[in-house]
């Protein structure tokens, strides 16, 4: 009698637990409504995450038929696996924010859907005057030849490389203004450490990025104009590693670890190449003197202004029609005035838009901020993408810092240098297809 | 015979717990080269960000800013109290499971005879060799369709399965090789007398491992809890992947929240890393005596 009873018991709390069990482990069952829910997914984090929360909650005010979340997704290779993980399982979401060599890897990946469709669309697209008023760099930023000219990701803002210096330390040097040249650039920093003793000149922790960035300056991006052939045999990156050399080997190039804008910020270099969107990092962390920033210095012969766009765009995942259709309405609202009014502030990214001064939240961002000013006047209209390559990721990280090194260490000679980088990112292009 | 006469004839006791002064030394070195982050994460928890990303590094703040702790716990939506909450209860039910499903396991594997055993268990132990990298995406579909579960019909289509949800970030963690090999290795070590002993009483297999073989292997039991639970609770990609919502994520994925582009608060940051990581190190204290116990019982060597 017992042990019937117990097994009862036992049988009655096993089945207890494995209900709550069930209903604790299943507690995803959420409240639905009738709004469609559109995930947005990003990789931000801090304020900028907390921003697009309140703009998602703008959008679904306006937008009562939707349910957009914006969800932070970790850093850029955190949220590369999610999205990838996602494509094989399932549960894509509406709406993505990647960055350039990204919407690449995706595109390969059939994840994402061409946007013309929808840009063009009479109700759902933008009018001419309307994407007239988009810098065409930006607008076109992933409309390419790679994709059979489909436009697999659309801008809301972006940031561009820039050249930040001390002002205190290049006027100890006897300049107003830096050098607009690469060809005057080893000078200017000679005379500066000579002025400035103890301050070192220029410090990298990304050698790859900024060696093929200082190219593009030079009118000669990395890829030659049939998107698949490397341009490092072109005679710019033989001089630029030939005056990176001779910097290192007076000590006026480091190649550090350190993060370069805290050692800015301390007054130990004089010059940084860092992203537009830096700025609020340097105002909270220069104490001690004058900092401006500026359009990075150019090749002598070089007719048009250069330099390399940053920042993530936004594109929509493969989809039901309805998800692909609710993804791209949202992304377009983030291209809106009223989005860039919260959104530039918060993010200190160029918008995308050249119509947008007079909105009173933009001019009262960049009244209070001349230099940002100044880098929208300046630096924005010239910035353009690194050529998309699948293979753009192990160029850039790899095989183009590896040859730099093995060149600074005496190992090969700049020539031998860039004749390593133009056979192994060869292979590398062939290998990522 | 006098006390006295006896101390002096009562030859000393062998110095072979003595350590030689180089080691003392190098351990010394050691332990301050294993402290010396922690140490810093509490000074720069009460820094300025001013002072936090100064360069050359201050070491110590001019004053101990508490708001960083305040500001810390603030930042996340829901406070990180929240985030708390789900790492306890991820962590706790995830590794508790674990120590049953493991325990079950390595008891099969040590005390019953079945055909295949050896095939099996080497099997299990292969399982080691694959990085998780490479399961992360099968484990993602297994819980995205899995039956019946977040509208998912019979065959796991249709709806979400177990994606967002606590059995998403607890399930797939419950078996673990590492762990059935080393329960293994301790409940191999219980005398068969004990057994015999146990049938004679009428017991059974089950009845066994709960009254006998888990009991004498607590040291064991509490190095598996323990690493399982730092496991969780340091947990990071695969909760990432499978969760959406704010209010199911863990502590570590908070983080998120106090990052900047290219500069972050480090004092904040700083605050809230010592956060999560007390209560860790709070339990490994209360626990080191048996954890030692458990290492040095399962014969691995550091």
């Amino acid at each position: 009698m017992n042990l019937r009873t117990n097994r009862r018991t036992f049988a009655k709390s096993a089945a207890f637990g494995a209900f709550s069990t069930a209903s604790i482990l299943s507690s995803s069952a959420k409240a639905q409504d009738s709004a469609l829910v559109v995930d947005y997914w990003h990789r931000y984090g801090g304020s900028r995450a907390e921003t697009l929360n309140v703009m998602a909650e703008m959008f679904n005010e306006i937008r009562p038929e939707y349910k957009v979340s914006a969800i932070s997704q970790g850093d850029i290779a955190e949220s590369n696996q999610k999205l990838r993980a996602a494509a094989a399982g399932g549960g894509l979401p509406a709406a993505i924010s990647a960055d350039d060599y990204d919407i690449t890897g995706y595109t390969a990946a059939g994840i994402l859907i061409d946007l013309d469709p929808f840009v063009h669309d009479p109700d759902l697209g933008f009018s001419e005057e309307e994407i007239a008023a988009f810098l065409p760099s930006q607008f076109d930023r992933h409309k390419l030849p790679i994709y059979d000219d489909r436009r697999m990701a659309f801008p809301q803002a972006f940031s561009a490389m820039t050249f930040w210096w001390n002002e205190d330390a290049i006027k100890a040097a006897g300049f107003d203004t830096p050098i607009e040249t690469w060809d005057e650039f080893p000078d200017f920093l000679r005379k500066i450490v000579e002025a400035n003793p103890g301050m070192n000149a220029w410090m990298e922790e990304d050698p790859g990025s900024r060696f093929m960035s200082i190219m593009k300056t030079c009118g000669v991006e990395w890829l030659k104009d049939d998107g698949v052939t490397p341009n490092f045999d072109a005679p710019e990156a033989v001089e630029i590693l030939t005056w990176w050399k001779e910097l290192y080997d007076e000590g006026l190039l480091q190649f550090t670890q350190s993060n370069k804008i805290e050692v800015f910020a301390a007054g130990q270099t004089a010059i940084m190449l860092h992203s537009s969107s830096a700025g609020p990092a340097l105002a909270s962390q220069v104490t001690d003197f004058t900092y401006n920033g500026g359009l990075p210095p150019q090749g002598a012969n070089t007719d048009t202004l250069r330099t390399e766009t940053y920042g993530s765009l936004n594109a929509v995942p493969r989809n039901s029609p309805e998800l692909e259709q609710a993804g791209w309405e949202w992304i377009k609202w983030l291209a809106s005035p009223e989005a860039f009014a919260v959104w530039v502030p918060a993010s200190n990214y160029f918008p995308a838009r050249t119509d947008l001064l007079e909105i009173p939240e933009i001019a009262a961002f960049y009244d209070a901020d001349p230099v940002a000013l100044k880098l929208l006047e300046e630096v924005a209209p010239a910035a353009t993408i690194l050529s998309p390559s699948a293979a753009l990721t192990e160029v850039r990280g790899t095989i183009v810092p590896t040859a730099i090194e093995e060149v600074m260490m005496g190992k090969y000679t700049p020539e031998e240098g860039v004749m390593k980088m133009q056979a192994e990112s060869i292979s590398a292009i062939e290998r990522a297809g | 015979m006098s006390a006295e006469q006896i101390r002096v004839s009562v030859p000393e006791a062998p110095s072979k717990f003595k350590l030689p002064k180089l080691t003392t030394v190098l351990l010394v070195l050691g332990a301050c080269v294993v402290v010396f982050p922690f140490v810093w994460m509490i000074l720069g928890s009460f820094k300025t960000m001013q002072e936090s990303s100064s360069y050359p590094p201050q070491v110590f703040p001019s004053q101990l800013h508490w708001e960083n702790y305040k500001n810390a716990w603030l930042a996340p939506p829901n406070t990180l109290g929240k985030y708390f909450i789900n790492t306890i209860i991820v962590a706790f039910t995830g590794t508790i499971g674990q120590l049953m499903v493991c325990s079950l396991a390595a008891y099969a594997f040590a005390q019953l005879k079945f055909r295949g055993k050896d095939i099996l268990f080497a099997l299990v132990l292969g399982t080691m060799m694959i990085p998780g990298e490479i399961t992360l995406i099968p484990n993602f579909m297994t819980i995205r369709h899995f039956p019946l579960m977040g509208g998912n019909d019979i065959l796991g289509s249709g709806g979400t399965g177990l994606y967002d949800t606590y059995a998403a970030q607890i399930i797939p963690g419950m078996v673990g090789a590492f762990n059935i090999f080393l329960l293994r290795q301790s409940f191999m070590q219980i005398p068969k007398d004990f057994w015999e002993a146990a049938q004679i009483d009428g017991s059974n297999s089950f009845r066994y491992l709960w009254e006998v073989v888990i009991p004498m292997s607590k040291p064991i039991m509490i190095t598996v809890f323990l690493l399982g639970l730092v496991g969780r609770w340091n947990a990071l990609l695969w909760p990432l992947i499978v969760t959406r919502d704010e209010t199911l994520r863990p502590v570590q994925l908070a983080m998120i929240w106090y990052q900047g582009e290219f500069s972050a608060d480090q004092g904040v940051v700083m605050a809230a890393s010592l956060l999560v990581t007390i209560p860790i190190v709070i339990l490994f204290l209360f626990m080191q005596r048996h954890f030692i116990e458990g290492i040095v019982g399962s014969g691995l060597k550091g």
